[in-house]
């Protein structure tokens, strides 16, 4: 269906997941042939951010939790949009800057807002 | 590049004004909520003016073909900007009196009419894509904006849940497209699929799932299950919002991609409009006439008339669209005075919505009373009301087109509808009286009110005024 040449821009996929998987099996292989097991329950239970892994779905948890995560995830995709439009400024110019000076206003205007409404406040 | 920003300016001022309105409402906090009001009226105004000045430019494509700025899409805009005015309008007086005035709730509606405004230029699937996901975020909001209100939040999730099913259908449907033709602009989607003899089963299932997905936008049966809940249960403010704009918005996409480029697959396409008429209308007629709550009842009238002005799409061509474009705007014009009627219903403080709290308006208030008996006459189509004219428009473009069956059919399911409608006319009217309504003054409630009235009745005098006006919007897209 689709020509081999197409399909040869997708090698670096291929090799980076070669090399992704050859490296999980290598530090699990490793850590579970060498490291010394001495397994208590704490150890053995899955971490899952600072709550008990199973447990009843309703239980309550402060909504300003939520509010963090969300701050969170907000800026760490700014983070990753910055990245690559750093390595690509020299590429996309004067008006590759200025996109990323709006998108980073807009984002700075929202901070602003929920600094100014109190959202960061914990008390 | 100032090409590109200058055909998109209308989108680019509501923004700006957007982001100026919440720095003030970052600085003044809760006090700013009439100021903010205010502000937004003034954004919407500007906004108009500045489309009102760009309406006779030449149609152009900007942003590497993304966006595409012509009348129609100038057309639609206005009309939501006036749809999104009256929304603001109308949620004035409620929030004043429940004490829940706040800055945000402008603010959201304007970046919602941002998304919606580019929904209607949308020329590429990734632009449709972004800008329906921008009103619908902000319609989220909304709707789940009831104070501490357990039905408003249920409304909320009910509409976050299905409305991320419908955009994943329609990715899905966006994604097999391109999977068959190789592109996301609507200009090579069309020459590659008019380059196809017999479309294969990708391209047969990327245009159902595409409108699966804008059927739930436009709430057409079998899609329309959240509309009944989500418009009971969200503070009547936003469910005014919510049957006004977003339906404008998403019949513009709507026309964009099937008379773009899905016009290749009408054979396909018109079966799959024909269903979806069908069952909105009959479903909404059966439905409709069971309903006790007043908001309820006008969420059936949404699904019913989005199956009427379907009936436009389904006849095709430049006069099949004009018509549903016309049947459309008489839709906004009554239902954004039917919803200031509703506003109004209060007792004692407590906001009713029940169809019996209306008994006997008449006597008490018998402007109120006379102006949503016109309103719901028009909506049952009878004559001489904009709604008779909306729906003869629609059922003559059917009948030029020998699709005798389906104009009948639609006529019937009209019969059986106008049975909800003249019941609250019976209620207004001849029932006994209910305690009276609290009389609390709110100026812009009575003038949405008397332009949606008079605009309904006004219409007797130049019925052929409005269908022009649809035509000369639709013509670029012929």
């Amino acid at each position: 269906m689709a020509d081999p040449a197409l399909l040869a821009t997708y090698l670096p996929v291929l090799i980076l997941l070669l090399i992704a998987g050859g490296m999980a099996v290598w530090m699990i292989g490793f850590s579970l042939v060498l490291a010394p097991h001495r397994p208590d329950p704490a150890k053995t239970s899955a971490y899952e951010c600072g709550f008990p892994a199973f447990e009843g779905t309703r239980g309550r948890f402060d909504v300003r939790f939520y509010l963090v995560t969300l701050l969170f995830i907000l800026f760490d995709l700014e983070i990753a949009f910055l990245f690559p439009w750093a390595v690509a400024l020299r590429d996309i110019g004067a008006f590759g800057f200025w996109s990323m000076a709006v998108f980073l206003a807009v984002l700075t205007i929202g901070f602003a807002y929920e600094w100014a409404r109190g959202a960061l406040e914990w008390e | 590049m100032s090409t590109a920003l200058a055909a998109i300016a209308p989108e680019l001022t509501l923004a700006v004004m957007a982001l100026v309105l919440l720095l003030l409402a970052a600085v003044r906090g809760q006090a700013a909520a009439r100021p903010v009001l205010r502000g937004g009226a003034v954004a919407l105004a500007l906004v108009f003016a500045v489309l009102g000045a760009t309406a006779g430019a030449p149609a152009q494509s900007v942003f590497g073909d993304m966006v595409v700025v012509d009348v129609f899409a100038t057309a639609l805009k206005m009309a939501l900007v006036l749809a999104l005015m009256a929304a603001l309008a109308l949620s004035a007086a409620p929030m004043r009196l429940d004490n829940i005035a706040r800055p945000e709730y402008p603010i959201v509606t304007l970046l919602a009419g941002v998304g919606m405004m580019g929904m209607v230029s949308a020329q590429h699937f990734l632009a449709l894509y972004v800008a329906m996901e921008m009103q619908a975020l902000a319609l989220y909001i909304l709707v789940s904006s009831g104070a501490s209100s357990a039905r408003s939040a249920e409304a909320g999730v009910k509409y976050v849940l299905l409305g991320a099913l419908a955009s994943a259908l329609m990715l899905f449907g966006m994604a097999l497209l391109y999977g068959a033709t190789g592109a996301l602009d609507y200009v090579t989607i069309r020459t590659v699929l008019e380059g196809v003899d017999a479309p294969g089963l990708t391209v047969g299932a990327g245009l159902a799932f595409l409108l699966a997905g804008m059927a739930f936008k436009i709430s057409a049966t079998p899609f329309h299950m959240w509309t009944p809940d989500v418009y009971a249960g969200a503070p009547t403010r936003v469910t005014t919002l919510l049957a006004l704009a977003p339906k404008i918005a998403a019949a513009g996409a709507l026309a964009r991609l099937l008379f773009g480029p899905l016009e290749p697959l009408a054979a396909q396409w018109v079966p799959i409009l024909v269903v979806l008429s069908v069952a909105s209308m009959s479903w909404a007629a059966l439905a409709g006439v069971v309903q006790g709550d007043l908001k309820r009842l006008m969420a059936y009238s949404t699904i019913g008339n989005m199956g009427y002005m379907l009936l436009g799409f389904i006849a095709g061509g430049a006069d099949g669209l004009a018509a549903a474009l016309f049947y459309l705007l008489v839709y906004v014009l009554s239902v954004a005075g039917v919803f200031a009627v509703i506003l109004a219903m209060r007792r004692d403080g407590r906001v009713v919505t029940e169809i019996v709290e209306l008994s006997g308006l008449a006597r008490s208030r018998p402007l109120l009373a006379a102006g949503m008996a016109a309103l719901m006459l028009s909506l049952a189509g009878v004559p001489p009301l904009a709604g008779f004219f909306a729906k003869f428009v629609v059922f003559k473009v059917l009948i030029d087109q020998g699709m005798w069956l389906l104009a009948v059919y639609g006529l019937l399911t009209t019969v059986v509808a106008a049975y909800y409608y003249i019941k609250v006319v019976k209620v207004l009217y001849f029932d006994i009286p209910a305690e009276p309504l609290d009389r609390a003054p709110a100026r812009a409630r009575a003038a949405v009110l008397a332009v949606s009235v008079l605009g309904v009745v006004a219409l007797l005098l130049a019925p052929g005024l409005g269908l022009d006006v649809a035509r000369v919007a639709v013509a670029p897209l012929f």
